[in-house]
């Protein structure tokens, strides 16, 4: 009996979907007893409604999920992540395999923690014959982590800081240059809060009395964003 | 009949004597000097001296005169030969010379002028009034001791002013303007008696008689003359004096027809031993006085012995005028003896006489007893007498005009000055008062300008600051918006062109491509190098996000512009370091200021310092921001004013900041400024 599996990829990007189609075809031909019914979504949209339809009945199997997509019309959805998140809730089941070109070390962390996907793959790392081994490990035997998150995982690993999510978030946002007076916006916290956590961060990382500059410099040494 | 008893020559020896005194006295020059300068004066003052010498003959003494204007020529003291001058003047004058006298007179005169030496201008205003007194002519003598007067109450030489009053008072009686004269005398002798100067009181008296006599009103005129004579009492040279007095009191009781009282008078004058040597014209004239009182009383005896005596005496001293006088007494007594021959021969003659010497009181005299006595000629005498009279009225009157004009004009001039200087103190208390208040208004203006420069120059600061302010958002709004763009380009390559290729190696490895093994490993490679491709264009976009890092923050972005621009201007190398300083945290007054005093610093090196390098470098440290602003240059000395504004600038701007600014230079190694200024902890507090 065969074993048939759903998946849906969302992407979009139409290439992409046919390179995912012709990986999971090479795939299904080295798996014994497989079939796979595809479907894929190019938007957020059509994306939510799909998992929405299959939650109510057999669900998804696999999933591949882009983070880079367009917001979704309703604005609720920014990102591959809130899908990630929303799939979690619906879909416990499905596997996820987050395929992105991101890889900075605060987003990779962040989705790690937010979706805990079964596959984690930076395109970027991967070429067909790993691609075909992704979808592979992650049917028998997740997860698969393509190279560059591995990588990152172990730096963080074998660092003694401990950063919460705040922090994280404290860092990308100076990384990518949002001013102090906008932070509030973007962070549960007051002006002085950040501040004062800032200065803490600057206190771990040894680099007090320094501009933020080093300490951004510093966090993107350790692995942190 | 002249009755002046004191002829001015007295007088003029007198001032003469003094002013030679005066001379001696007042020619104090250097002592190396003195010898020579003594032998000069002495030269002159000999040859003045021979001049003087009655003794010598006439031309003898004229040829002295002139050899001592000669010596005076080559006199370089200009005051010395001044006095030499008026000196050699007068002997001119009493040598009867009168071409040289108004020669040297002139030329005393123009250089008392040029020295103003107002006693000199007036003392030859004295010489030129004798002169013209001399030679009667009344007006000019007049104007002259008017002008000596003036100028001796110009210095305040009371008793010179004095003798021309007196002399003045003697014209105005010549013209027979008594009352005029009255005035004069009267002012002289206030003068006189309160310098004590007798001799000129017994003058005066003596004038102020002969004055009363003319106007008839002789119980005065005894009284004054009786004043005169009690005056002599105290006078030490008397001469003649007293008898010469005694004359004309005698001459008033005869005009007042007491001839009881004239004769005794003339008889106590007559009465003097030696008179006849000592004056021996006064004894004529008194013998003759004496005479016709005589014979107006009716007493003949020895009358026309004593005419004819009188006559002898003045005939033989060609005294013209008392001939004139003996010869009209000789007619009358003839008249009244009927002897009319000899009567009219008399009177005749004395007519001729007066008319040659040009004495028109005479020739008056003689007319009128001409037209009483020839009958046959009655008519022509009495109305050449008439004429004669009339004209010389005029002439007289024409004369007492003029001397009131003088002192009219005089008088109209000083009241003039008056009112000139009146206008003068007038006009210099408004300009002061004019400059008072345009110097008030001045001050005002520029104080107003001041504190409307001080105003304005608060809206320049702060509308620099604004300025500033401004220029701080543009630049990181302009960076802003560069870092945008960046992130805009880093992502779509990251996002859209990376996604993409990735789909097309993906796809392209996913091809079955059928060939020989040659192409298949081609294939391969091309698909590895697209990999490639996007393993660049992630770097590419890592790095467009980077920038961001790597990108200064504003503040030092805008000092390095400001460097950049300055450092073309002289050519320095500018190094800037920034060490620990937050600047996020740092508030923009700081920063203004620093901007500025960073602006004030690089100006000078530009201008003054010739430096080839330049280091900034912002520090902070504990809670102040620390900048120091170093160069090499030349340097300069502590408290030279060139820097000094500039100096004043950063000092205050410091000091507006609560901080410390410090200043080191050392010449031709190059200056370093040092600027502490805490950090407000605003932030910090907040946070804490």
């Amino acid at each position: 009996m065969k074993k048939v599996y759903k998946v849906l990829l969302i992407d979009d990007h139409p290439i992409i979907l046919e390179v995912y189609k012709m990986a999971i075809k090479k795939a299904s031909l080295s798996i014994e007893n497989a079939a796979f019914k595809i479907e894929t979504a190019e938007n957020s949209d059509i994306a939510l409604q799909k998992i929405a339809i299959a939650s109510k009945s057999d669900g998804f199997d696999i999933i591949f999920l882009d983070i880079k997509l367009p917001p979704s019309s309703d604005g609720e959805i920014l990102s591959g992540e809130d899908i990630g998140v929303e799939i979690n809730q619906l879909l416990p089941n499905a596997k996820i395999i987050i395929s992105t070109t991101f890889n900075d070390n605060y987003r990779v962390q962040n989705i790690l923690k937010n979706v805990n996907p079964d596959g984690f793959l930076i395109k970027n790392d991967i070429d067909t014959d790993e691609l075909v081994e992704a979808i592979k490990t992650v049917i028998f035997d997740p997860p698969y982590y393509s190279k560059s998150v591995i990588k990152l995982l172990r730096k963080q690993i074998s660092s003694d800081y401990l950063l919460d999510k705040i922090d994280r978030q404290l860092l990308h946002e100076l990384s990518i240059g949002t001013k102090m007076k906008d932070l509030p916006d973007v962070l549960p916290m007051s002006i002085a809060g950040i501040e004062r956590r800032k200065r803490q961060l600057k206190e771990m990382f040894n680099v007090e009395d320094c501009e933020d500059r080093e300490l951004i410099l510093k966090a993107k040494e350790m692995g942190f964003i | 009949m002249k009755t002046r008893p004191t002829p001015n020559k007295l007088l003029f020896q007198l001032f003469f004597l003094a002013l030679f005194t005066f001379s001696i006295i007042g020619c104090h020059t250097p002592n190396q000097d003195i010898v020579a300068k003594i032998a000069e004066i002495d030269s002159i003052s000999i040859w003045i001296q021979n001049a003087k010498n009655v003794s010598l003959d006439f031309r003898n003494r004229k040829q002295s005169l002139y050899k001592a204007y000669q010596q005076n020529n080559f006199q370089k003291n200009d005051s010395v030969k001044n006095s030499n001058l008026a000196k050699i003047a007068y002997e001119g004058y009493e040598l009867k010379d009168s071409v040289f006298f108004l020669k040297v007179n002139l030329e005393a005169q123009k250089l008392s002028i040029k020295l103003r030496d107002t006693f000199g201008i007036a003392d030859t205003h004295w010489s030129y009034g004798m002169y013209y007194l001399e030679n009667e002519l009344y007006d000019s003598a007049y104007y002259h001791y008017y002008e000596a007067y003036k100028n001796f109450q110009g210095i305040n030489h009371e008793y010179f002013a004095g003798k021309m009053l007196y002399n003045m008072a003697i014209i105005q009686q010549d013209v027979k303007d008594y009352a005029g004269s009255e005035i004069l005398i009267f002012q002289a002798i206030s003068i006189f008696k309160k310098l004590l100067k007798n001799d000129d009181l017994y003058r005066c008296y003596n004038l102020l008689g002969t004055v009363f006599k003319h106007m008839q009103e002789y119980d005065k005129a005894i009284m004054y003359h009786t004043k005169a004579l009690e005056n002599l009492e105290n006078v030490k040279q008397k001469g003649t004096y007293k008898e010469s007095s005694l004359n004309n009191l005698g001459l008033v009781y005869q005009n007042k027809r007491d001839y009881k009282k004239a004769i005794t008078n003339f008889n106590k004058a007559l009465g003097k031993r030696d008179l006849k040597v000592q004056d021996i014209n006064l004894y004529s004239k008194l013998i003759d006085n004496l005479a016709y009182t005589k014979f107006l009383s009716g007493d003949t005896v020895n009358v026309l012995q004593d005419y004819n005596k009188s006559l002898l005496i003045r005939d033989s001293l060609g005294y013209i005028s008392g001939v004139i006088t003996s010869k009209l007494h000789l007619a009358e007594f003839y008249a009244k003896y009927e002897v009319l021959d000899k009567a009219i021969l008399n009177a005749d003659e004395a007519h001729k006489l007066a008319e040659d010497v040009n004495n028109n009181r005479d020739v008056l005299a003689s007319l009128l007893l001409l037209s009483k006595l020839d009958t046959k000629n009655a008519p022509s005498y009495f109305k050449n007498y008439a004429d004669l009279s009339d004209s010389l009225q005029i002439v007289e009157r024409k004369i007492r005009d003029k001397f009131t004009r003088i002192r009219f004009e005089t008088d109209e001039y000083i009241e003039k000055t008056e009112m000139l200087s009146a206008q003068k103190m007038i006009i210099s208390i408004g300009s002061f008062v004019a400059l008072l208040i345009l110097s008030l208004l001045y001050f005002l203006n520029a104080q107003r300008t001041k504190n409307k420069e001080l105003v304005f120059e608060k809206e320049q600061q702060k509308s620099n600051e604004e300025i500033y302010s401004l220029m701080l958002k543009q630049q990181s709004s302009l960076e802003e918006g560069r870092l945008k763009e960046r992130q805009r380009i880093s992502e779509d390559l990251h996002d859209g062109v990376l996604g993409k290729i990735f789909g097309t190696r993906l796809a392209l490895g996913f091809l079955n491509i059928n060939g020989d093994d040659e192409t298949i490993a081609k294939h391969k490679l091309y698909v590895d190098e697209l990999q490639n491709i996007e393993k660049e264009i992630r770097t590419i976009s890592h790095e467009l996000k980077n920038e961001i890092l790597s990108s200064q923050t504003d503040f030092i972005k805008i000092v390095e512009n400001l460097l950049e621009a300055q450092s073309k201007i002289s050519n320095f190398k500018y190094k800037i370091i920034n060490n620990n300083a937050a600047w996020d945290s740092i508030g923009n007054k700081i920063k203004i200021n620093f901007y500025r005093i960073i602006q004030e610093a690089i100006q000078n090196i530009n201008k003054y310092s010739k430096a080839k390098n330049v280091k900034i470098a912002f520090d902070l440290i504990e809670n102040s921001v620390c900048l120091t602003i170093e160069d090499d240059g030349v340097g300069f000395e502590a408290g030279s004013k060139n820097n000094g504004i500039g100096l004043k600038n950063m000092r205050s701007r410091v000091s507006k900041l609560n901080g410390n600014f410090n200043i080191e230079s050392v010449t031709d190694k190059g200056t370093t400024i040092s600027i502490f200024v805490p950090v407000e902890p605003d932030n910090y507090e907040k946070s804490l």
